[in-house]
């Protein structure tokens, strides 16, 4: 279970091109594992489960942005140019199609999943490094080359190394698309969803962190929490709503911390479970 | 035509030539791209299209499967190109070889600065940067755009045109002898780079270095090469400088009266026109050198042994009188010159030195003069007096010693060279000395810190000396040559006194005859100056000793 997070555009990162670049290859690594173990794929055009085993899934590289990164760099250097053009996120789309042939009728795909990572190419070129958040008009660029199947439903997953600006829910959902944004927040994948039924468990295919890197990331909360802990404000609802994660998450984190330390338990009487500090 | 292939036996289609095994384009270093089918690599017919044999991207390279909607992949070694489960739609397949290109990129029509033609290379390394399906596509569409094979000759090029005219100015800025056969690569890399990179960068190649880049001109080693023959020539017949011209009075006009040679324990007397011996003198020990000298006492022959110097007076047929060197040496070689004036007899040796004994006590060992400047050479040779002026070498220096002003301390003439002097000779105003390393050079008698080489042999020379012929000064040398030389100072002519090819060692000479025994010390061989072709007379020595000749003196006779 994936909970919503509607903190997006909260803090801006700065990033320079290697980190973006190792970044995106995460990302991309990390998604590629989410739908080669992902067995079927809801469409919620015609309500249905589709088999996204690997003879019906299709996948494609599109080439999005990289003559745009070639001119950029062409314009801003005269030496070293491959080099600087191996440095640079390459912003490849990674688009997986599941195919399904009906009774009568041609292999059509009927969910198309996607994934590409959007940077602020023309920072990370000048200066090497960018803070810049992105914003609805990268989505909306994004969008149009990536969907230009009108028979299929989209789920998209853009991410950003340096985060994104304040973005409206409403332009991450629409009658055949679902967009999620991924972002890196202390150290670890943060995926924002829009709200919406159509998910499903195909929102799974987009939880790009580990649950050790939940946990933990959940233990490094909890450590700069003191004032909540002490004032046994510390619950299982109070870091869902902060980071997102699911309830059996959080529990398991909680349990993992009151064996490490002892001076910290679980209140297991209170509902919603809290941690609290003994002396 | 293009023909099928799958398994071993993998073929592909060249663009207007017979179809190229895949294992031959692998293996072929001119080779860098290869463009195929699906059909090529899977089969179409046959066994091929039922079993689908998978392609596998060989060892080295790297793949990008081009679809027809546009797509591409780019596929590492050992991945497969197309799965077995028919799913895969027709493709092509680029297959790149992964690595370093180097390209050598050559221009014949420079002009340099001085207008001389250059002829410049260029070797570059690049490689086709497929660590990105982007750049690979750059490649494949905007290099590779042709069917079949692409070349490192087609590379090649491509690139001469981009950079040529980067070369042309840079060379045409310079002048030839800054740049023939200098290295001047880290200077116009930067150029390079900037000109190529860029166009390479857009056709999906990355360029590594620039590894260097030569220029050459023919037309300016010729003019060089013939220059130095010209000065060879110059050098080989001994162009020696006007500076070094001496007047002929300064070298008196003699005539040989006698030859002598060191042989054994024996000085033999040679007539020098009938080749006949007049008389041999026994001495006690072996000889190493042998003089003669007119005195007021009468003419004197001086013997130099191991460890002795035996004097005597031939008018008066006395006995050798032998003068020693001290006993605190076993030495190896023996003395190498002597030289008589008034009372003192001087002797040089190159283990002890320059020794001198004083002619009224024979019974008292020699002084060893100038130990500090003689002991710190492996040689000290020579010893002449002229015009009460005693000349000696040690080492790569000459010394003079005034005699008759008791100056103890000689003049140093400064070679500049680390080569010791074998031989000096003299005139009133010069010092012409020949050294081991192959030079002649003199100095003017006032000027002893400033040498000039006038002559250089690739062999060391032997001897040499000075002799008025025909009234005109020559020096004489030899040096392990087919022959003696006789050059006018001066000037660039010559002579050679030659016998048979046979290879020439110690020599002397008069205005009259020149003489020379052969390197192997058994034959004596006279010529006249007049005829240097044939000599007049050729004497076996071993008629007279069985040890080889290991000194020759003449006895000269000046004529007013």
């Amino acid at each position: 279970m994936v909970t919503v997070n509607n903190s997006v555009g909260a803090t801006a990162k700065l990033v320079d091109r290697k980190t973006a670049k190792l970044a995106e290859e995460r990302f991309l690594e990390r998604i590629s594992a989410n739908i080669f173990n992902a067995n079927g794929v809801y469409s919620p055009l015609d309500k249905k489960l589709y088999d996204a085993s690997d003879k019906n899934k299709i996948c494609k590289v599109i080439d999005i942005c990289s003559e745009k990164i070639k001119a950029q760099i062409k314009e801003l250097a005269k030496t070293n140019l491959m080099a600087l053009y191996d440095e640079m996120p390459k912003g490849n789309a990674h688009v997986y199609e599941i195919m399904h042939k009906e009774l009568l009728g041609a292999r059509k795909p009927k969910v198309i999943i996607a994934a590409t990572t959007i940077s602020p190419i023309a920072d990370l070129l000048r200066y090497g490094y960018s803070a810049q958040q992105l914003s609805l008009a990268h989505i909306d660029n994004t969008k149009k080359v990536l969907m230009s199947n009108t028979g299929a439903f989209y789920y998209l997953c853009l991410f950003s190394p340096t985060g994104w600006d304040n973005i409206s829910p409403n332009a991450l959902s629409g009658s055949n698309f679902l967009i999620a944004l991924t972002d890196i927040t202390d150290g670890i994948f943060s995926t924002y969803f829009v709200e919406d039924d159509r998910w499903r468990s195909n929102a799974l295919i987009f939880d790009l962190s580990t649950k050790e890197e939940k946990v933990e990331h959940i233990k490094r909360f909890v450590n700069n929490h003191t004032l909540e802990l002490l004032m046994d404000e510390l619950t299982e609802d109070f870091v869902a709503n902060s980071l997102g994660y699911a309830i059996n998450t959080i529990r398991d984190a909680f349990e993992l911390m009151e064996l490490e330390d002892d001076y910290i338990k679980i209140d297991r009487n209170s509902k919603p479970y809290r941690l609290t500090r003994i002396y | 035509m293009y023909k099928r292939f799958f398994g071993g036996s993998h073929t592909v289609a060249n663009s207007g030539s017979e179809a190229q095994p895949l294992s031959e384009w692998l293996t072929d270093r001119n080779t860098i791209a290869i463009k195929l089918t699906s059909r090529d690599i899977t089969g179409a017919t046959g066994l091929g299209a039922i079993f689908k044999k998978q392609f596998v991207i060989p060892l080295n390279t790297t793949g990008l499967s081009i679809y027809p909607d546009g797509n591409c992949y780019l596929l590492k070694e050992g991945q497969p190109a197309a799965g077995a489960g028919g799913l895969t739609p027709d493709f092509n397949l680029l297959l790149v070889k992964d690595g370093e290109i180097t390209i050598r990129v050559s221009f014949t029509d420079m002009k340099s600065m001085d207008n001389y033609t250059v002829e410049a290379e260029c070797l570059l390394s690049i490689s086709v940067a497929t660590n990105d399906a982007s750049t690979t596509k750059d490649f494949w569409k905007k290099l590779f755009n042709f069917p079949g094979v692409l070349k490192v000759s087609d590379l090649r090029n491509f690139i001469a045109p981009l950079i040529k005219d980067n070369v042309r100015n840079f060379v045409a800025k310079e002048p030839i002898f800054a740049i023939h056969k200098v290295n001047r690569t880290n200077e116009l890399t930067g150029d390079i780079m900037e000109c190529l990179e860029p166009t390479l960068f857009d056709v999906g190649m990355r360029l590594n270095t620039v590894t260097e880049i030569s220029f050459t001109s023919s037309e300016y080693s010729k003019e060089v090469t013939d220059a130095i023959h010209r000065e060879n020539i110059k050098s080989f017949l001994g162009n020696v400088s006007q500076n070094a011209a001496i007047d002929s009075d300064h070298i008196p006009i003699e005539k040989a009266e006698e030859i002598l040679l060191a042989a054994g324990n024996k000085v033999i007397v040679i007539d020098p026109r009938s080749g006949k011996d007049i008389r041999q003198y026994d001495f006690k020990e072996q000889l190493r050198s042998v003089r003669i000298q007119d005195t007021e006492d009468g003419n004197i022959i001086l013997a130099g042994g191991k460890s002795s110097v035996y004097l005597m007076n031939r008018d008066k047929n006395n006995k050798p009188l032998a003068f020693h060197l001290p006993k605190d040496k076993y030495p190896k070689g023996g003395i190498n010159s002597m030289a008589l004036h008034k009372d003192c007899l001087y002797a040089t040796h190159s283990e002890y030195g320059l020794a001198r004994w004083n002619l009224a006590n024979q019974m008292i060992p020699a002084d060893i003069l100038f130990q500090e400047l003689t002991s710190i050479n492996t040689t000290t040779r020579c010893a002449s007096v002229s015009d009460d002026i005693l000349y000696f070498v040690s080492g790569p220096n000459t010394y003079a010693l005034k005699l008759q002003n008791k100056c103890y301390k000689p003049i140093e003439y400064v070679s500049n060279l680390n080569s010791p002097i074998s031989a000096i000779a003299t005139s009133p105003n010069k010092i012409f000395a020949g050294m081991e390393s192959g030079e002649i050079l003199y100095w003017e008698k006032d000027r002893p810190k400033k040498p000039s080489i006038i002559l250089k042999l690739r062999d060391p020379i032997i001897n040499i000396h000075l002799s008025n012929i025909s009234s005109l000064p020559h020096i004489l040398y030899s040096s392990m040559r087919y022959s003696v030389t006789a050059r006018i100072i001066g000037q660039s002519i010559a002579t050679s006194f030659e016998y048979n090819g046979t290879t020439l060692g110690i020599i002397d000479a008069t205005s009259d005859i020149v003489c020379a025994i052969d390197t192997a010390g058994r034959n004596l061989i006279i010529w006249e100056t007049s005829s240097a072709d044939k000599p007049i007379a050729t004497i076996d020595i071993r008629r007279f000793s069985e040890q080889p000749v290991l000194d020759i003196c003449i006895k000269k006779k000046k004529i007013s």
